[in-house]
């Protein structure tokens, strides 16, 4: 097999790991680990999931994609403005490789780090290469060995002691390659006390050809760190994502995860908070909306193993057409994790009779001094609702539009950024528009 | 082109069962009407019938208001031309605050596309509150939740203030409330009365009729209109009850009780 140096698709082959690795694309590999990852890829099977189909799945119809494609203009235009109150930073991938890569330098001063972690793993020494893969082991399942095998470019972010960045650090993977993969991987390391806010978006255009996502995040929250990982889900109606994000939170120490479930024709997502020290605690919002055909398969792990630790989810998801959406949210107590509170609450609404939610909340409690309650309703539009807002003016389609939003309020409360409110009202207005 | 509300010969079931069986009525601009009649009646039906809700069916008859016959028309394109309906159960939406659907159903009727000024629709709604002696905390919270009954009540004067509507339908205001939450209502709607709207008030007692006085009374039995008159028929009804009007229009059989008791 040949391959050009300026373009590269080829098969998700041993033979092109090797390849990658050889022309310096993916990192030194100093323990081996990418090899490792190839082999664990190779002889796992497909994840099976009690209400998502993945045999339709052929990971062998998609071919590896490095070169970067066409940006969206808004995108191109971000990465021309230089905004530090707006954002402390802008990271932009397309399909393999980093496209931008900026930091408002008041920060870098102070030794915050955010750039490559291709570049930032070469050396097995490194405080990126030391932790990356320690959150999430590529041998979990097939896709985050998949993920580990291959993915290129790749954001490190690190945040050092004492230091809290105020504006949101602004990520953004992109694809446009039909047929094609690609692997985003997000290493985040929050040293103690400090805090920063990412806001990660992934979007790819919409097409016919199937596209294939696979990503896995990691966090480290160290001991007293604040973190709020922001992540709309904004691929094109055509991709396939598999998406693992995990964070290890320290003492005393937060992760807010904020999910926007908006693009992809099938996704799949595991979002965990491993909460291993006294005191840790997270937020987990989210809302998602399906249209069309698509099906979201949303999994979450509240993960107590320390003492003391807190836990509160707040999904919401509407359903239009024949969308599908799966939500199974585990809220896991440790024999350890005494005084452990835990919260979870999911609500769906359909918009159609097509729609179909499934809604599996559960508890698996092994301390016996814990306060948790979980709950979950799925419910279909009340027409009286309608008619009520029809006898005031409003259109069938202003009456609609008028509960979604009410529905999402109260998590948008939650979500205190202003642009992720803008971003997330403007995607329900184009899939009530669609 | 007229402002009155003109129904003739209307025929409405619901589930194939017949509930308004030819009923004729006139609700004109600058009068109040009472439509009086007990349970079962069908006044409430005749309410959602007029405001054009999808679960009850028009067999026959026509209802004409602004050139046209709005039996064809949607629920919203009715609210546009004019017409306004206080629920008696007004529901609660979640999430959506007094202000922002009030501000929604504005602009709803605006008819360049454009969508009135956050400061004048502050300025209107603030206006309205102050008219109907409405605390201006009110704006701010969902609609209807956790709202006690006057509260709703009030909600939908406030709602009929804002839409400034040519005829308004008031469907059983009075029921759930106490007196004073009832004089509160009914003075909020006489503050709103002008000689450019005309009010259908419908009731199952008198007691709201002590406060709106309407200039024409109507009393409604077994579908139709079986009487009308002055104020004073509001009153000679509550001393003498329906079946005195049974018996002075020959529906000797008391049809509804018949109704009632099979509920």
């Amino acid at each position: 097999m040949t391959l050009t140096t300026t373009s590269m698709r080829a098969a998700l082959t041993h033979d092109t790991l090797d390849d990658l690795i050889r022309r310096g694309l993916a990192s030194a590999d100093p323990r081996q680990g990418r090899a490792a990852a190839f082999a664990a890829f190779a002889a796992a099977d497909m994840p099976r999931l009690e209400r998502t189909d993945l045999s339709k799945v052929h990971l062998d119809d998609f071919h590896l994609v490095v070169e970067a494609g066409d940006l969206p203009a808004d995108i191109r235009a971000t990465t021309r403005s230089e905004d530090h109150e707006q954002r402390a930073g802008l990271f932009v991938q397309s399909n393999g490789e980093i496209v931008h890569a900026q930091l408002n330098p008041a920060l870098a001063a102070r030794g915050v780090i955010l750039g490559s972690l291709s570049q930032a793993t070469t050396t097995a020494a490194s405080k990126a290469a030391k932790r990356l893969g320690s959150v999430v082991r590529a041998d979990e399942d097939k896709l985050t060995a998949l993920n580990s095998a291959f993915w290129t470019g790749g954001l490190f972010l690190y945040v050092p002691r004492n230091v809290a960045i105020e504006a949101p650090v602004q990520v953004v993977f992109h694809a446009d390659v039909p047929g094609g993969a690609v692997f985003p991987r997000v290493l985040v390391i929050a040293e103690e006390n400090a805090a920063v806010t990412i806001l990660e978006e992934t979007i790819s255009p919409v097409g016919d050809t199937p596209l294939l996502a696979a990503s896995v995040t990691e966090v480290i929250v160290g001991p007293n760190a604040q973190v709020k990982y922001i992540h709309l889900q904004n691929w094109g109606d055509n991709a396939i994502a598999f998406i693992t994000q995990r964070a290890d939170v320290g003492r005393d120490a937060a992760i807010n995860w904020t999910h926007g479930i908006l693009g992809a024709s099938l996704m799949r997502s595991f979002t965990e908070s491993r909460l291993g020290a006294e005191g840790a605690s997270t937020e987990m919002l989210g809302v998602q909306f399906g249209s069309g055909n698509q099906h979201h398969d949303i999994f979450t792990l509240m993960n107590h193993v320390a003492p003391l630790t807190d836990g509160d989810l707040l999904f919401r998801g509407v359903l239009r057409d024949r969308a599908r959406s799966v939500f199974e949210g585990l809220i896991k107590i440790h024999p350890g994790a005494q005084d452990a509170n835990s919260y979870l609450h999911d609500n769906t609404l359909l918009l159609s009779k097509e729609a179909r939610a499934d809604s599996i909340p559960s508890l698996e409690i092994e301390a016996n001094q814990v306060r948790a309650s979980h709950g979950a309703t799925v419910s279909e539009i009340d027409e009286d609702w309608i008619f009520y807002l029809q006898t005031r003016g409003l259109s069938r389609a202003q009456a609609t539009r008028a509960i979604v939003d009410g529905f999402f309020e109260p998590i948008m409360q939650r979500i205190t950024l202003e642009s992720v409110q803008d971003r997330l009202r403007e995607a329900f207005d184009r899939k009530l528009d669609a | 082109m007229s402002n009155d509300l003109d129904i003739r010969n209307l025929h409405v079931s619901i589930e194939g069962k017949p509930i308004l069986k030819g009923l004729d009525l006139t609700v004109e601009q600058g009068r109040i009407h009472a439509l009086m009649g007990p349970n079962g009646s069908g006044k409430s039906t005749l309410a959602y019938t007029l405001m054009g809700h999808p679960a009850y069916d028009v067999d026959e008859g026509e209802v004409w208001f602004q050139g046209e016959n709005i039996l064809e028309l949607a629920p919203d394109d009715r609210s546009k031309l004019g017409l306004f309906l206080a629920f008696q159960y007004p529901v609660t939406i979640p999430g959506v605050s007094v202000a922002n659907f009030l501000r929604l159903a504005m602009n709803a009727r605006q008819t360049d596309g454009k969508k009135i000024a956050i400061p004048a629709f502050r300025k209107l709604m603030l206006d309205k509150m102050k008219l109907l002696d409405m605390d201006p905390s009110f704006a701010g919270r969902y609609l209807n939740e956790g709202f006690s009954g006057g509260e709703k009540k009030r909600a939908e004067i406030l709602q009929m203030a804002v839409l400034n509507p040519t005829i308004a339908i008031l469907d059983e205001t009075d029921s759930g409330l106490d007196i004073d939450a009832l004089k509160i209502v009914a003075n909020g709607v006489n503050t709103l009365m002008n000689p450019d709207m005309g009010i259908l008030v419908i009731t199952h007692y008198q007691r709201l009729l002590n406060y709106i006085k309407p200039d024409v009374t109507h009393v409604m039995l077994d579908g139709r209109i079986v009487m009308t008159g002055g104020p004073e028929l509001a009153e000679e009804l509550e001393a003498q009850g329906y079946d005195w009007v049974r018996q002075q229009v020959g529906l000797a059989e008391p049809v509804i009780d018949v109704e009632l008791v099979e509920e």
